[in-house]
């Protein structure tokens, strides 16, 4: 039953081979002459491989010829072709030997590799192939899988490309029949059915043979008639006896189970008739055994057995030993034997018919669990499918989550470092605005102190250059007039006088100048006011022998002018001197403090000279009231950035200074202590009142006048000493004073 | 133009010294050029003074000084001497402290640091040339009263 089965495929196979060509113009006909000569035609080649295929003897034949064609489709690039041949070559040299697992993988490859190039048709025709080596196979449900399969890819091409449908549709059906899945059978025999062209109906009795039978499973009688029925008459008119007998044996059959006994006796004798006529032996045997089973209902014992020994002498005769058969015969016997009283016949054909059931059961529960099997396999595939799809999904979301969170991580570490980036230039620009604004406080005093250096520069120079003539003019005069040894005592006393030798305080100079002016005054100066003053001015500050001798000399004043002047020039130098070591010095530390490093890294700092420079700047406002005291240890040099370091201690000695009002003592203290460098500035001011105590570190807090400080001094100070590992604390006791104490670690 | 005396006032030695340079190379022969180191020592000065007899043309202050500022030491020496020219010499000062002396103490100039040394001596004259003419001025009026009065005695 297989093999013709399987013949059956090759044949629509290589009709469909035919369609195909047909359909898509590929015509061997319109292919180069010389194979068209050699006669080379798809179809008879086709129906040659089969003739030799069935015959057996020539396979080798048949595989040559179809090497030849392959060799054509290489030339001519014909991959489908090749890929037809290839099937064909697949199939017939398999055909000598069992159908094993190397021929289906062959097949599956080639079913993928179909898949891969798109040429569907053949991929449906594989299908087929591999459906029938499941069905050979016992594989039921994989056959009736890749059938459909086949079926589904063949229902996308015309008609015409597949000619075969209904045959295809009846070949599921019955697979679903055979399974017991009547309810899919009957719709897909319903299918070929209303497919079949009208024309066609009177040659499709077994289709409604099928259909009455799915019916009747499904215990829907009524329907199942009127197909039996429908049958019969198209029967009677074809006088299809076999059909009418098979048909009439199923009405029966349905009669006999709605208990409709006289009809069902009626159409079995029809069909005992009709198969005694036509010799159909085993269906027979089949209706002989249930119209005696009718009788039997009937109360007719004897016809009853005797028809039943008829259905078994058949069975005997025959040796229909198949279970479908005997598993019904064989217990209606028994019944027919027990209603006459032989109830040793009875027992035995029991036992019979029990093992007959038996084994019947077995095979048909084998076929049913097959059915199940693969319905559960179905459902497993679309479950997969829809798991795949739903993981795909899952696989997607996540995916598309994973990226989305990706892309809004990114996003926020963007924002957050931007928004670092931000904050550290923001604070960066904060601490130089700080920086700044306390560097403003203290400008005005700077400003002064730049200026105050510069003006005694300027008029010292200008005093010099004025006097320069008048001193060359002067020096010609005592050269003239003066002998020698009034000149030597003049430049001895010139040379003798130490315009810097010491500085004396205003009030001092004024006391000497009145002592001076005594003494010249005694001694006969006129105009003493005046030179006592120049003399004072150029730091002589006594009436010495030698100044006794010159006031002697003739034109005593505009001698002592002239050395007045003269040394006034040494003065103004040194006073010009002095300025700018005063200027550079404020230069110098106002540099240092506005110098805003450049390295991350920290560097050594001389805490003193840190402190040094704030105090520079801040001296003009310091030199206003305050006292500044000074109690520096030996402390060791720290690590540090120092332009940050300097604007804690301004912010510290502003801060101090402001809570003085500009009265009061500066205590600054620095000394080590296990570690640390502690440094403190004492004020002696207002002190912070204990409710404000805790706030004074809050940025943007202050008890300053609006304008006068920002409120953020403190913050600042607090974040460049957290910068630097250092602590800030204070003890402060209202109208006593504050002190910041800084710990400031010495490595660091 | 006897008994006047020109005092500078600044904390910083260094500006004394060219302001005493400079004043006294041009005013030194006929007004004694004192120095004071702070607005008290100043004030001192100012009066002892003016006890003494002496005149006080002109007066230059530094503004920004330890102690005494230069606008309250020039308020208080227009008090006892409100004759008196007031210059302010600073490198730096607020508008309040001008504005207040000017107000305050009749300020006669305020000059910048660092001054041009022309300008300087060219105020200082000027200054003095009005102290003693508002000084004529007074005691000519004093007289005119006087006239006046011996005048309206022999009516």
């Amino acid at each position: 039953m297989n093999k013709s089965i399987s013949y059956l495929i090759y044949c629509l196979m290589f009709l469909a081979i035919f369609y195909q060509s047909k359909s898509q113009n590929f015509s061997i006909t319109t292919k180069p002459t010389n194979i068209l000569n050699k006669g080379y035609n798809i179809q008879s080649l086709a129906i040659d491989s089969i003739r030799r295929f069935i015959s057996k003897d020539q396979v080798d034949k048949a595989i040559e010829e179809f090497n030849k064609l392959e060799i054509w489709a290489i030339k001519n690039d014909d991959m489908k072709l090749r890929y037809i041949i290839t099937l064909n070559k697949l199939i017939i040299s398999h055909n000598n030997k069992n159908l094993d697992s190397s021929y289906k993988n062959n097949l599956i490859s080639i079913i993928k590799i179909l898949d891969d190039n798109k040429f569907y048709y053949i991929k449906a025709q594989a299908l087929e192939i591999l459906a029938n080596y499941y069905f050979s196979t016992k594989q039921y449900a994989s056959s009736l899988e890749n059938y459909i399969n086949s079926y589904n890819i063949y229902t996308k091409f015309s008609i015409y490309e597949f000619p075969q449908k209904s045959e295809y549709l009846s070949e599921i059906a019955n697979r679903y029949y055979y399974f017991r899945d009547f309810e899919t059978a009957k719709r897909y025999y319903l299918e070929v059915w209303n497919s079949i062209p009208i024309e066609k109906i009177n040659s499709n009795i077994t289709i409604l043979n099928s259909i009455g039978l799915c019916y009747s499973h499904l215990n829907e009688f009524t329907s199942s008639n009127y197909y039996f029925i429908k049958g019969i008459n198209i029967a009677n008119q074809k006088k299809e006896e076999t059909w009418i007998g098979i048909l009439s044996g199923n009405l029966g059959t349905n009669y006999f189970k709605e208990n409709k006994i006289d009809e069902s006796i009626k159409y079995f004798k029809i069909c005992i008739e009709l198969h005694t006529k036509n010799n159909e032996k085993k269906d027979l045997a089949i209706t002989l055994s249930k119209y005696g089973a009718a009788l039997l209902s009937q109360n007719k014992f004897h016809e009853a057995l005797d028809a039943q020994l008829k259905s078994l002498n058949i069975i005997h005769l025959k040796n229909f030993n198949e279970y479908p058969i005997t598993n019904i015969v064989f217990l209606n016997v028994a019944k027919a034997y027990a209603a006459n009283g032989n109830f040793v016949k009875a027992y035995y054909y029991l036992d019979s018919a029990y093992i007959a059931k038996y084994n019947y059961d077995s095979d048909r529960n084998a076929v049913f669990f097959s059915g199940v099997q693969h319905k559960i396999d179905l459902e497993k595939h679309k479950a997969e499918i829809r798991i795949t799809e739903d993981e795909i999904k899952q696989q997607k979301l996540l995916r598309n989550l994973t990226i989305g969170g990706f892309i809004v991580l990114l996003f926020i570490l963007g924002i957050f470092y931007i928004q670092q980036k931000k904050y550290r230039k923001t604070q960066a620009k904060l601490f130089l605005a700080e920086k700044l604004a306390v560097l403003g406080q203290v400008s005005a005093g700077v400003a002064h102190e730049v200026n105050t250096p510069l003006s005694a520069i300027k008029s010292s120079a200008e005093e010099s250059i004025i006097a320069f003539p008048e001193i060359i003019d002067e020096l010609l005069w005592i050269t003239k007039n003066l002998n020698e040894n009034d000149k030597v005592l003049l430049f001895e006393f010139i040379a003798l006088a130490n315009p810097a030798s010491k500085t004396l305080t205003t009030k001092e100079e004024r006391e000497i100048k009145k002592r001076i002016n005594q003494e010249l005054l005694e001694l006969g100066i006129q105009n003493s006011r005046f030179i006592s003053e120049k003399l004072i001015q150029v730091g002589i500050y006594e009436v010495n022998s030698e100044l006794i001798k010159l006031t002697k000399l003739p034109k005593f004043e505009k001698i002592i002018l002239f050395v007045c002047n003269l040394l006034n020039q040494q003065k103004s130098n040194l006073t010009i001197q002095m300025a700018v070591n005063k200027a550079s010095r404020i230069v110098k530390a106002l540099k240092t403090y506005l110098h805003t490093s450049s390295s991350e890294d920290m560097e050594l700092i001389n805490l003193k000279d840190n402190l040094e420079t704030v105090l520079t700047i801040y001296q003009n406002r310091l030199k206003q009231g305050i006292q500044v005291i000074k109690n520096y240890d030996d402390i060791p040099d720290i690590y540090g950035y120092p332009d940050q370091l300097n604007q804690v201690w301004t912010n510290l000695i502003v801060n101090a200074v402001q809570a003085m009002d500009n009265n009061g003592i500066l205590t600054i203290t620095l000394k080590s202590d296990s570690g640390f460098v502690v440094l403190s500035i004492k004020d002696t001011g207002k002190g912070i009142p204990k409710k404000i105590q805790s706030k004074i570190f809050d940025p943007f807090f202050t008890t300053k006048v609006s304008g006068e400080g920002s409120g953020i001094g403190l913050d600042i100070s607090k974040r460049i000493l957290i910068d630097h590992k250092a602590t800030i604390f204070f003890d402060s006791i209202e109208n006593e004073g504050t002190t910041f104490y800084v710990n400031l670690p010495i490595k660091s | 133009m006897e008994n006047g005396v020109i005092i500078c006032v600044d904390d910083e030695r260094v500006v004394l010294n060219g302001l005493q340079s400079q004043l006294g190379r041009e005013f030194g022969n006929n007004f004694p050029i004192e120095l004071a180191e702070s607005g008290e020592e100043a004030l001192d000065l100012a009066n002892a003074l003016i006890e003494s007899g002496k005149n006080i043309p002109i007066i230059i202050s530094d503004e920004l000084m330890p102690g005494i500022k230069g606008h309250e030491l020039l308020i208080q020496i227009h008090k006892i001497s409100p004759a008196t020219y007031k210059i302010l010499l600073t490198g730096q000062s607020n508008l309040d402290a001008v504005a207040q002396a000017v107000n305050l103490a009749n300020l006669y100039r305020y000059m910048s640091k660092p001054w041009e040394s022309q300008d300087l001596i060219m105020t200082v004259k000027e200054g003095i040339k009005g102290f003693y003419l508002d000084k004529q001025l007074e005691e000519q009026r004093k007289l005119l009263e006087i006239h006046s009065h011996l005048f309206s005695l022999f009516k």
